[in-house]
């Protein structure tokens, strides 16, 4: 496997991972609707980014996702993030 | 008046801070360590002492000072107050004793809907009290002692900064459309 392509993957994890933890913090200190959407979408991108992780350790291992259901989850996830900010 | 009161907690703040980290210190080596002036730490640490911020503990020659451990409900005050916006909005209503839905927003010049928001975030936690007189509703703080307590005692960790920061990022944008009054708290 490219090591590009595995670096790539790991930072994204990295940061998703950060991401979804200072959103769920604020969520857990301030439970509203707003901050609810926001980590359900930070959350999808990291548990997106977390399940494609042991690819790279098992050649083996593949989820059977095609590049579509990629973009859909990711697509789903900017949704949640969209509609976090248009809340009140 | 604001500023003033701010920069006073956060003496407070950095003695109750000092105390704790060196438990049993009298006034003269307390002054040594944060380079306050002598009369100005004695009335800070009369003022914590009296309100049972800390104890003092009086010996022939000197008074030493402990910090006293934050109880269960304090610490449910706490968790509140670490937000830095929902602290001065309290600060606001504790330096002018009660505060009117608009003197607030226009403190903090922050949207009224994000305000609305912060306010009943504290209402729903028992930190500030609403009384509805006439059309207005004034806003006062529900144990002030308990609260200016819990103010003293609070020390910033990154991890706060980090949460206020992402915090006002999504809740202070003006995306959203803006309430004009304080339908939301209704």
């Amino acid at each position: 496997m490219d090591l590009f392509f595995i670096l790539a993957r790991v930072i994204f994890v990295i940061v998703t991972t950060f991401v979804f933890a200072v959103s769920l913090l604020t969520y857990k200190r301030l439970r509203n609707k707003k901050t609810l959407l926001l980590t359900v979408g930070f959350g999808l991108f990291f548990v997106h980014g977390l399940i494609s992780i042991p690819e790279i350790y098992n050649q083996a291992y593949n989820l059977g996702f095609t590049d579509s259901l990629h973009l859909l989850i990711d697509a789903v996830a900017i949704l949640f993030i969209l509609l976090g900010v248009l809340q009140d | 008046m604001f500023k003033d009161e701010i920069l006073e907690n956060e003496r407070r703040s950095n003695i109750y801070a000092t105390i704790k980290k060196n438990p049993g210190l009298h006034v003269r080596q307390l002054q040594r360590i944060l380079g306050i002036p002598l009369s100005s730490l004695q009335y800070h640490l009369n003022y914590m002492a009296r309100r049972h911020v800390i104890l003092e503990e009086k010996s022939e020659h000197y008074t030493r000072y402990y910090s006293k451990p934050l109880e269960a409900e304090d610490k449910k005050v706490l968790s509140v107050l670490r937000q830095k916006r929902l602290r001065e909005i309290v600060m606001i209503i504790l330096v002018s004793k009660k505060a009117k839905y608009h003197f607030i927003v226009q403190t903090l010049k922050l949207p009224s809907s994000t305000v609305s928001f912060y306010l009943k975030h504290l209402l729903d936690n028992h930190v500030i009290e609403r009384t509805k007189i006439g059309y207005e509703n004034i806003y006062t703080l529900t144990d002030e002692d308990r609260i200016e307590k819990v103010l003293i005692a609070y020390q910033s960790s990154f991890l706060d900064k980090l949460v206020d920061k992402w915090a006002s990022t999504w809740l202070e944008n003006r995306f959203g459309k803006e309430k004009p009054n304080e339908e939301i708290l209704e």
